[in-house]
């Protein structure tokens, strides 16, 4: 549904993006992750037409952006980081100006949709000054849903949300993925985690990574590295592991309640989870978890953006 | 662009904006009609539109300094450059507001016309010629106005460069005199609002007043678009 291929926005001497490339289809929720003032607004703003592009090509639904303007932007429904909404009009009133720029010709069927979709029915004839930061975020969302348009692109949709508000977006988000592509950007990476089927991580205005969540864990997994997690004596389980000598490279650390630990640990020989039950026997330490230490999320990103978050502040 | 000139209209009804234009400039007008032409007995209406042209320098800013300047500074700039719509045509709906509000608050002239007639000193081609000569003139002035809310993202400033365009055009006419030249002395007149608005205001309908007004619209609007897309 949408191609990005090679775009780069400068603004004379500085690069906001470099050769950024992605892509996003029907049904698939991309996260775009990355630290502030490393591109991903500029990236949003060129796709939705907002900015233009100093280089690149985007292609949504196979028409290019630049020569085919009109018709792509019929085709993506915007949430920007700031919703763009009037503050002196009600949130029918808005919702009906945005079917008018955007074409739509059976308004009244359409804003009911779109409010359902966003679960905003109850608050129509409400001026906008006067919703909350989560209604409003939402009001924008239904904008972007006008015409049900086959990419979304939503910047931030979950900023100022409570967590209950927070929940129910994600549900918005997975229901509207069935139908539409998806390409949003966050700073929770928990909740990139939980909603997105793939993650394009920009640092410095370049991409880093583009994979699914699990393959960006995988790929910074370091092969033969175990955990376990145990409750008992933490200092002993620590000390029989270091005399061992199978074990290396090894982090114990208090997990989630008093007595119970986590030891992370480098495996050197093939059947080192035999020797780790020896050791939790001889310590006397209950198992509670033992497998593969993976990475999450975060973890990985920090792996993928380190050194690198020096950008200008420009988004 | 229907859809931007009905929302501009709409944002002029509900904010504080369209409702002070609308009283000030009809204040004025009632005033100068009542003290230049009721209470001196005068039937001439040019000297009412005389008065007028100079209004609408100090009131034409306050019209269009809301424009594109509260767009960007709310970032509601970005539904509208979204939007399946081309950029002239968002320039158009909203200068077509603007003037339509203009126009709107010019309306009170036609009541003082329709009193004079009625002391039967009413000159049809006069008026209609001045009526006219204020709507190029306003679109000129609106189309100013609208290219300065485009620069900034703060309305005072949209305003401030508004009024310096137009005292800079108001001003041109006395520079002529220390003009050495025949050819800088009519250029200089011709550029200047001041010999346009004299002739406006008499009635007359010059070929080359209308040719003024109509390149300084396009003009302005032309770079009001250029400003927009070279931001882009």
């Amino acid at each position: 549904m949408l191609s990005v291929y090679r775009l780069t926005k400068r603004y004379e001497e500085f690069i906001a993006i470099q050769d950024i490339s992605f892509c996003v289809k029907t049904g698939e929720i991309v996260g775009l992750i990355g630290h502030n003032g490393c591109g991903k607004s500029t990236t949003m703003n060129i796709i939705t037409g907002y900015l233009a592009a100093s280089e690149g090509t985007v292609l949504v639904d196979g028409e290019d952006h630049v020569e085919r303007a009109n018709s792509v932007r019929r085709k993506i429904g915007y949430l920007p980081e700031t919703p763009a909404l009037y503050p002196e009009m009600t949130v029918g009133e808005q919702l009906a100006f945005a079917c008018e720029l955007k074409g739509i010709k059976d308004k009244k069927s359409e804003i009911k949709r779109a409010c359902q979709r966003a679960d905003v029915q109850n608050v129509g004839g409400r001026l906008i000054r006067n919703l909350s930061k989560g209604y409003r975020q939402r009001i924008g969302l239904a904008q972007a849903f006008l015409g049900n348009p086959p990419l979304l692109v939503l910047d931030e949709p979950s900023s100022g949300l409570d967590p209950y508000q927070n929940a129910e977006m994600r549900d918005i988000l997975k229901e509207a993925s069935k139908e539409q592509a998806i390409l949003l950007s966050s700073h929770v990476l928990s909740e990139v985690s939980a909603v997105c089927s793939r993650v394009v991580v920009l640092s410095n205005g370049r991409l880093m990574a583009d994979d699914t969540p699990g393959g960006l864990r995988e790929r910074l997994r370091r092969p033969g590295r175990f955990y376990v997690i145990g409750e008992g004596r933490m200092e002993e389980f620590r000390k029989a592991a270091q005399k061992s000598g199978w074990l290396s490279d090894i982090q114990v650390r208090s997990w989630e309640r008093p007595g119970v630990f986590r030891a992370e640990f480098q495996a050197e020989k093939k059947d080192a989870a035999a020797k780790v039950f020896c050791i939790l026997n001889e310590t006397g330490v209950n198992l509670l978890q033992l497998g593969v230490d993976m990475p999450d999320l975060e973890e990985s990103y920090f792996c993928l953006t380190k050194d690198q978050r020096h950008g200008s502040g420009d988004e | 662009m229907i859809a931007i000139w009905k929302k501009e209209l709409h944002q002029y009804r509900v904010s504080m904006t369209g409702a002070v234009f609308l009283a000030s400039y009809g204040g004025l007008i009632g005033y100068y009609f009542v003290v230049g032409n009721l209470l001196a007995m005068n039937g001439d209406i040019t000297i009412l539109f005389q008065s007028v042209y100079s209004t609408l320098l100090m009131l034409i800013p306050v019209l269009t300094m809301r424009l594109f300047a509260e767009e960007k500074k709310q970032r509601t700039d970005q539904i509208l450059f979204t939007a399946p719509v081309a950029l002239e045509k968002i320039i158009l709906g909203k200068f077509l507001a603007a003037l339509g509000m203009f126009c709107l608050g010019s309306l009170p002239l036609l009541f003082d016309a329709a009193v004079l007639a009625y002391y039967d000193c009413f000159r049809l081609l006069e008026t209609v010629g001045c009526m006219a000569g204020l709507l190029l003139a306003g679109s000129g002035l609106l189309a100013i106005g609208l290219f300065a809310s485009s620069l900034t993202e703060s309305q005072v400033v949209a305003a401030i460069v508004s009024y310096i365009i137009m005292i800079l055009l108001w001003l041109l006419d006395y520079l002529k005199y220390y003009a050495q030249k025949e050819v800088i002395v009519k250029l200089l007149e011709y550029l200047s609002f001041q010999s346009h608005f004299r002739e406006l205001s008499s009635g007359i309908f010059s070929f080359s007043t209308v040719v003024y007004f109509t390149s300084l619209t396009v003009l302005m609007l032309g770079m009001t678009w250029l400003v927009l897309e070279n931001r882009r």
